[in-house]
């Protein structure tokens, strides 16, 4: 009697153990190209959330890497997609305050790379624009002085459920 | 015995069904996944002067002027915007179509076309690369105002934006 009950015990304890936890981001890592080290690059290109809801938070860094050979100030912002994906509608101007960025101005060494989180959380209350819906993080070298200046964005591509 | 076992099983019963019907309802449904990729572009030069316009002309830069080094390992779109005119703070032309004080600019991507009319609020599309890390250029006109009530200097910015398409 007493192996069967360590048995079920075991079966609970197995049970309980493989119950996922909250879904991490799935993150396949990919070395940068040695001829990108002294550029200025933001990684990924693209980060595609499912089954989202009103109420849910999704997270994932956006890489940013300094190729300047001096400290950089840049800056990290929402923004409404110039061109939205195929079957996609851009956000809404307030989506912005859905976006959490962890830090919107960070400084980066002379050829530093720094991960900055940026956290989806979308209200109860709020009405998603549609069932798929994209919005841009921009990063920017905020040294830039031109009259031309350059921008990289990580697209976030958002399933509804 | 028998009342040890159903007691364990009752017990797994109520612990296994709370969890399967609280994990619909909860955020761990969300996926978040990202494809590795690297995006990565500068341009230059970095400004370009059209010194002093005349009334109702179109001056450029010449095709092909500037240069986007593209060292992204994936394929971009790249988008163009600008924010107006400005400096001074007054005596500042309006950024529309040609009109008295009012002018914009044409962008367009090696070419010499100057077929995307540069928006000062939204980012038009301006290039896609057919490759990973396609260099390419493009260049800029100027729709100069039909005639003018000030000699004041204009100054624009213009962002390019780089995207994986």
């Amino acid at each position: 009697m007493k192996k069967l009950i360590l048995l079920l015990a075991a079966v609970v304890v197995l049970l309980l153990a493989g119950c996922p936890a909250a879904s991490p981001p799935v993150v396949e890592t990919l070395e940068p190209p040695p001829e990108l080290y002294d550029k200025v690059w933001i990684s990924p290109g693209k980060v595609e959330v499912g089954h989202f809801y009103p109420g849910a938070r999704a997270e994932y860094a956006v890489t940013i890497h300094n190729g300047n050979d001096q400290p950089t100030e840049f800056s990290v912002s929402f923004r409404v997609p110039g061109s939205a994906e195929e079957g996609y509608v851009t956000a809404p101007d307030e989506a912005q305050d859905w976006i959490i960025i962890a830090d919107p101005t960070p400084v980066l060494a002379a050829k530093e790379t720094r991960e900055v989180l940026i956290a989806l959380v979308m209200p109860e209350a709020a009405e998603a624009p549609a069932k798929k819906w994209e919005f841009w993080v921009s990063v920017r070298d905020a040294s830039q002085t031109g009259m031309v200046q350059t921008e990289l964005a990580c697209r976030w591509l958002v399933t509804m459920k | 015995m028998k009342k040890t076992i159903l007691a364990i099983m009752l017990a797994l019963a109520l612990v296994a069904i709370p969890i399967s019907s609280a994990l619909a309802a909860t955020d761990q449904d969300v996926t978040v996944i990202a494809t590795p990729s690297f995006i990565s572009i500068a341009n230059l030069p970095i400004g370009f002067d059209f010194d002093v316009v005349t009334a109702s002309t179109t001056p450029n830069t010449t095709t092909s002027y500037f240069t986007v080094t593209n060292s992204s390992t994936v394929n971009i779109d790249v988008t163009i915007v600008c924010d107006g005119w400005h400096d001074p703070p007054a005596n500042h032309w309006a950024y529309a179509a040609a009109a008295p004080d009012t002018a914009l600019l044409n962008a367009s991507d090696g070419d010499g076309a100057y077929d995307v009319e540069v928006d000062d609020v939204n980012p038009i599309l301006l290039h896609t690369t057919a490759t990973a890390g396609d260099n390419f250029t493009w260049e800029l006109e100027l729709e100069a105002p039909t005639s003018f009530s000030y000699g004041d200097e204009q100054t624009t910015t213009v962002t390019i934006s780089a995207s994986a398409s």
